[in-house]
């Protein structure tokens, strides 16, 4: 009797951990279901990615919704069927500059003529994409403008600041893993932070609050600052583009860092932005997707990821390529 | 001696300022949340907000609806879980095992109190949810994992230590005479606990019970990390959910900025807060009721 009963348990244990480690059931399903994975914290990215799509916003996005860049970039790494989309800085290996183990970038089919022509083909490497976004082949959004942000216009030692930031500052930009502006975009900001006046005393403290998405740049950034002027002190936090955005206008900080398009509700408070880096979103499937060679030489068009993350009439992989 | 007297005078006041102020904290914070939420109140209707399942505020539809639902159902399927194995633990913890392994297993699962609630969410995105979304097609179903669930089975752990500890300790409370009495009648030991020790600590594990749904109406982290975060009121355990705390969480940093929206976030704290209300009264009532039918006061 007692013998029986462990054989028993035993068994059924068995079973769960099948079922468990190798997802056996798989076969019990017919087709590649896609599972759609989206943010669910509010945030530039998935903001940046509903702008590609359309004249959508994040809380259009459908899908399973998972906090946080990492997390996101963990589900799709864990389930074959999986499809996201992360910051440039998650889907690539910040040492070896290819794409994450375990995730594949999936090419964007930009003059949809159904496959990855020679100039769309730049996935490979972070610094081959890295290199895309600066020359503007890679599409703007999915790639974004990040923004420095404050009430009406940048004063004193904080207008030095992002000054200097748009000038020597760019240099750091790739070694944070955030792409540098375009020489003609550089000086159009510029003529927004407007003319210097000269004799500035460059001491004291500047306040900084904001978007995560920002924050390892503007501290490096700070850093590099610092060195130059050494009786400059920062205060910087992060807690959210809003919240950046709340402090800037309210006058609680000189700066806020914001990694989405700003709103209409917003600019009527007064908010004056200036752009001082790129990213960019991109999107990302599993390596063993079950598609994944045809994926890579047709691409996906901009229409096919709507209907995946949007209007949810593209459910199996078999749909998404031809 | 009228020093003395004046020390206990004095001691008795602050006391009762400082209880007094404990007492009004709740009051303020429903206050203030209620304050920052008028903006939103004043522009909808309040069914609107309650019952409306359409979740588009840069749009201007702000209906909590499946917020408030899926509250529900991952905090039903928590307790579902978690009430019996609970109940059991702790009779078996209280009645019937040794003191060596009572020793044993009583710190680790106090330990289990003491996890950060982050890493249970990440817990449980490594291990709950792959075990979830491959074991849904064995019931003819496919799921991420990212679901009810999932978040039942990580909150279900979390209340776990508070129950047990709450519920054995009121198990051992119970008289030895009683159960004495009973084992001399020839009952055995379960007939004895089942019988007797239930009866006489039942308004206690009913306490401990609400107190384990407390938590697990409020938690957060935990939950937002495995629950799959999408607006929709839940029609299955393997549906993802959205609770009112993931709500709150995920989106006040980000959307402060925008004025209906970050009072949208204050309502649906404050619809929280009227909920977990609601809950401890309604189950306030049921303990009553259980202590006067057996006549403890």
């Amino acid at each position: 009797m007692r013998k029986m009963r462990r054989v028993l348990s035993g068994f059924l244990v068995l079973v769960f951990l099948c079922a468990w480690f190798s997802g056996c059931g798989g076969w019990i399903v017919e087709g590649y279901p896609v599972s759609v994975y989206t943010r669910s914290d509010a945030c530039g990215a998935a903001e940046t990615w509903a702008n590609y799509l359309g004249d959508y916003h994040q809380e259009d996005l459908g899908g399973t919704a998972v906090y946080g860049d990492p997390g996101l970039a963990e589900a799709v790494k864990k389930d074959a069927l999986g499809i996201g989309y992360n910051n440039l800085n998650y889907a690539y290996d910040m040492d070896t500059g290819k794409p994450l183990a375990g995730l594949s970038v999936i090419p964007i089919d930009l003059n949809e003529n159904g496959r990855i022509d020679a100039d769309e083909d730049f996935y490979a490497s972070k610094a081959e994409l890295v290199q895309a976004i600066a020359t503007e082949h890679y599409p703007s959004p999915p790639a974004r403008d990040l923004y420095l942000v404050t009430r009406d216009e940048f004063t004193g030692i904080a207008r030095e600041f992002v000054w200097w930031v748009l000038t020597d500052g760019q240099q750091y930009a790739g070694e944070v893993g955030y792409v540098g502006l375009a020489r003609e975009k550089i000086e159009g900001e510029l003529s927004k932070v407007g003319e210097m006046q000269p004799g500035i005393e460059v001491e004291g403290v500047i306040t900084i609050s904001g978007a995560w998405a920002l924050y390892p740049m503007v501290v490096r950034w700070a850093e590099e600052f610092q060195k130059l002027h050494p009786r400059v002190n920062f205060d910087i936090s992060a807690g959210g583009a809003g919240k950046g955005m709340v402090d800037a206008l309210g006058g609680m900080v000189d700066i806020g860092m914001v990694s989405r398009e700003i709103y209409p509700a917003e600019i009527e408070k007064g908010a004056f932005k200036v752009s001082v880096t790129k990213d960019a979103v991109v999107p990302t499937v599993n390596e063993n997707n079950p598609v994944l060679e045809k994926l890579v030489l047709e691409g996906m068009k901009r229409q096919t990821f709507t209907d995946v993350w949007i209007t949810g009439k593209i459910t199996d992989w078999e749909d998404v390529v031809s | 001696m009228r020093f003395r007297r004046l020390k206990d005078l004095l001691a008795s006041r602050l006391m009762l300022a400082v209880t007094i102020f404990s007492g009004l904290l709740v009051v303020l914070i429903a206050g203030g949340l209620f304050r920052k939420s008028s903006p939103i109140l004043a522009m909808k209707p309040l069914s609107e907000l309650l019952f409306s399942s359409s979740w588009h505020p840069l749009k201007g539809e702000f209906g909590f609806y499946p917020f408030i639902m899926s509250t529900l159902w991952v905090t039903g399927v928590a307790m579902i879980l978690a009430i019996p194995l609970c109940l059991l633990t702790s009779i078996y913890l209280a009645e019937y095992a040794p003191s060596r392994i009572r020793g044993i297993i009583k710190p680790l699962i106090d330990l289990l109190a003491g996890i950060p609630s982050v890493v249970y969410g990440l817990w449980g995105i490594l291990f709950i949810v792959p075990l979830v979304r491959n074991i849904a097609p064995l019931f003819g179903s496919t799921t991420t994992g990212y679901n009810v669930l999932s978040g039942g089975i990580v909150l279900a752990i979390m209340v776990f230590p508070v129950i047990i500890s709450i519920s054995e300790e009121v198990i051992r409370t119970v008289p030895h005479e009683m159960r004495e009495a009973s084992l001399a009648l020839g009952a055995t030991r379960w007939q004895a606990t089942k019988l007797v020790v239930r009866r006489a600590a039942l308004p206690g594990i009913i306490a401990a019970i609400i107190l384990g749904f407390s938590r697990a109406f409020g938690e957060t982290m935990a939950v937002l990390m495995v629950v799959g975060n999408v607006a929709k009121v839940p029609s299955s355990v393997l549906d993802p959910a959205y609770p009112l705390t993931a709500l709150i969480a995920n989106n006040y940093g980000e959307m402060m900025s925008m004025p209906l929206y970050d009072s949208a976030l204050l309502l649906a704290a404050l619809v929280l807060l009227i909920l977990v209300f609601l809950f401890s009264v309604g189950a306030r009532l049921i303990l009553l009721r259980v202590e006067r039918s057996y006549g403890i006061e």
